[in-house]
């Protein structure tokens, strides 16, 4: 080694140092904002728990579901949920095996969103339910023939896929911490030393690693499309006005990579605001992933356009009194705020630059999450109060379906409980890949394994 | 918090309470008397027209709590009111409560306002008298002939212009037969026939009831008989056997099993060779540690 190379290992041996520092920086103690922000979260937890306590208690007529509007809020919460997970496979799969560099610093940010949404779409499921202890007749009693099955297999498929696919770029991370003495003597101590599976960095393990990825990253994405069109199916296989439609799956998947998209774009501008990262997390990554949204968006309004245009062209009987209902009657006002203001408006906007900068962009992110959950409550419960059959000798609040007090309180701790999961995994984890930001900064292994 | 303000914006926007107007009842519409004396017949109208018109809104006990929060028409404050501004409320209604004056003639209001104040004070109501009925079965043309009359000493005095009802039991209910009302003729008979197509037992057996029932001039009587005038309920068990969307869980179609199997079973072969590759990891490690 001449003096040349001897300067540049050490110089590139400061810049890794400086990396580790930076990316492990969420790890130390916590901050008083921080308690006050998992405080908060904890409360709204809290706060669903009792009103879930309440339903249990009282059954589910502590919500505004009845024989007509026979789904609500939780449901629209659910798909939401699922579509939001959905952004997992787009950003750690189908970027990454499109060989995209930009998409490094976004892959855990999005596989963690996934796995968070995941877990509260299962368990708002089970909120759903009226007799939640007959949960396991599912498992005994389950017919393979309805779709419901379908989406308990391909739900829990895709969280097992979303966890390896957390877990093992994590693995090197997790080894770079130990070398470093990060989370010694804590107790994460442990755990840590599990998870690293005592990782050395061999070349050999490097293959291994890679490999494993790789089926992953395949895998992942029928198994991701398979799930939200599993979930669309729950939908699209029933007779029912605005349901009975072929471009369902579709429909869904690509809505979900939309809304996936805005929750990635809003996650890292929090991430960045508040552990200043405007070095790994750059406008560059804000202005490329802003044009990824408009891609998605573009995709979703074509859907739109198909779904809705095609039968209001038509206006069968029964389609037309669902169709008035949303373009003019009872859902008109939230219809047309979820369409403009939650994907056309977005769209005009993020064309030109300036709106797809770093605050512009987040805002505009926050827009689309709206209206993506408006919009789930859009597809199911208009659809259900206006059935074939006239409603009849029924009492009048059947008719229309408001959520309660407690339905919302549930569907804010669902939210609130993706957010204590990421929250808490940026506690405990690098939430910007350590050793492939090293890699991309071309920094060896060698000075990596030191 | 946005998504907070919003929901709770649509909740308020949505429940917000109507207005409802006031009743306005001139003196002399108040001030109207009831045309129609209380009597069996006049509380036999007002009740089916109570029962088909009132009860889906006010209630099965008319109380106030049927379908809608509405009055309850056996409340103190309802029955102060004259008969007067009850038909003007009735004749001309208010918002939810419909307008009748199409759809009843004055007299059937009048007996509706009968029947609700004997309902409210049953001691205007004539006690209900006691009548006999025979049933007289046609075996070829499968008919059935109800005979109500009241005894005398020396013989049967037939009753014109009772209401019997006619009925064959069905799985979950009565399945009305007949007209909506048969009333008897001069000789105290009505007839209705069986239809042909009803489906019975595995024998073919029908269960029909004839019944007096929900009168106000006569004590509820009834009568029932089991006749092999339906046809034979024949199962078809084919589509049971047959492995289909709508069987059981047992009953999964080839096709559809064979194709859950198969991708679960390529995608958690897959799944199986990334923790067999996490465990080569591990063990890699443990030669370098070692």
């Amino acid at each position: 080694m001449n003096d040349y190379q001897r300067r540049e290992f050490s110089e590139k041996k400061e810049e890794f140092q400086e990396i580790v520092a930076e990316l492990t920086k969420p790890l130390g103690k916590p901050s008083k904002k921080l308690k006050i922000w998992i405080g908060f979260l904890l409360f709204i937890i809290g706060m669903a728990t009792i009103s879930y306590i309440n339903q249990i208690v009282n059954g589910l007529s502590v919500t505004d579901m009845r024989d007509i509007s026979s789904w609500g809020l939780y449901i629209a919460d659910f798909v939401f949920l699922i579509a939001v997970s959905l952004i997992g496979s787009l950003i750690t799969a189908i970027l990454k095996l499109a060989n995209i560099k930009w998409a490094t610093p976004l892959t855990r940010i999005s596989e963690i969103i996934a796995v968070g949404g995941l877990i509260a779409a299962l368990l708002i499921i089970v909120v759903d339910m009226g007799r939640p202890d007959r949960l396991w007749h599912i498992f005994i009693y389950g017919r393979l023939q309805s779709p419901i099955l379908w989406d308990i297999i391909v739900v829990n498929t895709y969280l097992i896929i979303s966890i390896l696919l957390l877990y093992l770029p994590l693995i090197p991370d997790i080894a770079i911490m130990r070398k470093n003495e990060i989370g010694k003597s804590t107790r994460m101590e442990k755990i840590y030393k599990i998870l690293s599976l005592g990782w050395q960095g061999s070349d050999d393990q490097h293959k291994l690693l890679k490999k494993g990825l790789a089926v992953l990253m395949i895998i992942i994405i029928p198994v991701a499309f398979s799930i939200h069109t599993v979930t669309s199916w729950l939908f699209a296989s029933t007779l029912r006005i605005g349901w009975d439609s072929t471009i369902f799956g579709p429909y869904f998947v690509s809505g979900a990579f939309m809304v996936g998209t805005a929750a990635v774009i809003t996650a890292m501008y929090i991430i960045r605001w508040q552990y200043k990262y405007e070095n790994y997390i750059t406008d560059y990554h804000f202005n490329m992933v802003g044009k990824l949204l408009v891609l998605t968006s573009l995709l979703y309004l074509y859907f739109n356009l198909n779904e809705y245009l095609v039968p209001a062209y038509k206006i069968k009987s029964h389609e037309g009194d669902h169709l008035s209902a949303l373009f003019t009657g009872d859902f008109s006002t939230m219809f047309w705020f979820v369409q403009l203001g939650g994907m056309i408006l977005p769209i005009i906007l993020m064309i030109f630059k300036f709106f797809r900068k770093p605050l512009p962009i987040f805002f505009i992110s926050i827009a689309i999450i709206l209206g993506a959950f408006f919009k789930r409550f859009l597809i199911i419960t208009p659809t259900l109060l206006h059935p074939f059959l006239p409603i009849q000798n029924y009492p009048d609040s059947y008719r229309h379906y408001t959520p309660t007090i407690a339905e919302c309180m549930i569907t804010f701790g669902s939210i609130a409980g993706v957010l204590l999961i990421i929250t808490l995994f940026i506690r405990i984890f690098p939430i910007i890949p350590i050793a492939e930001t090293a890699h991309d900064r071309e920094i060896s292994n060698e000075i990596i394994n030191s | 918090m946005k998504t907070l303000y919003l929901i709770l914006f649509l909740i308020i926007s949505n429940s917000a309470v109507c207005q409802i107007k006031k009743w306005e009842i001139s003196n002399e519409n108040a001030s109207k008397s009831n045309t129609v004396e209380i009597n069996y017949k006049s509380l036999s109208i007002g009740k089916n027209i109570v029962i088909k018109t009132c009860v889906s809104c006010h209630g099965n006990k008319i109380d106030g709590n049927g379908l809608m929060k509405s009055t309850s028409l056996i409340s103190d404050s309802f029955n102060k009111q004259s008969d007067g501004m009850i038909f003007t409320k009735i004749s001309e209604g208010r918002e939810l409560m419909p307008s009748f004056k199409g759809m009843l003639k004055e007299e059937e209001i009048w007996s509706v306002i009968n029947y609700l104040r004997a309902l409210y004070n049953p001691s205007l109501i004539p006690p209900p008298k006691d009548v006999s009925m025979d049933v007289e079965l046609n075996e070829e043309i499968k008919s059935i002939t109800a005979f109500i009359y009241t005894k005398s000493d020396t013989a049967k005095i037939p009753l014109k212009d009772v209401d019997i009802h006619f009925y064959v039991k069905r799985q979950f209910g009565l399945m009305n037969i007949g007209e909506a009302n048969n009333l008897t003729k001069e000789n105290g008979r009505v007839t209705v026939s069986i239809p042909d197509n009803i489906i019975g037992d595995d024998m073919g057996n029908i269960q029909i009831l004839v019944k007096i029932e929900n009168s106000i001039e006569f004590k509820n009587t009834e009568k029932s008989f089991t006749k092999p005038w339906g046809e034979a309920l024949k199962t078809d068990d084919k589509w049971y056997d047959k492995n289909s969307l709508w069987g059981t869980s047992a009953k999964t179609p080839v096709w559809l099993l064979m194709l859950i199997i198969g991708i679960s079973s390529i995608v958690f072969a897959c799944l199986t060779y990334v923790f067999f590759i996490i465990y080569k990891i591990k063990k890699s490690s443990e030669i370098y540690l070692n």
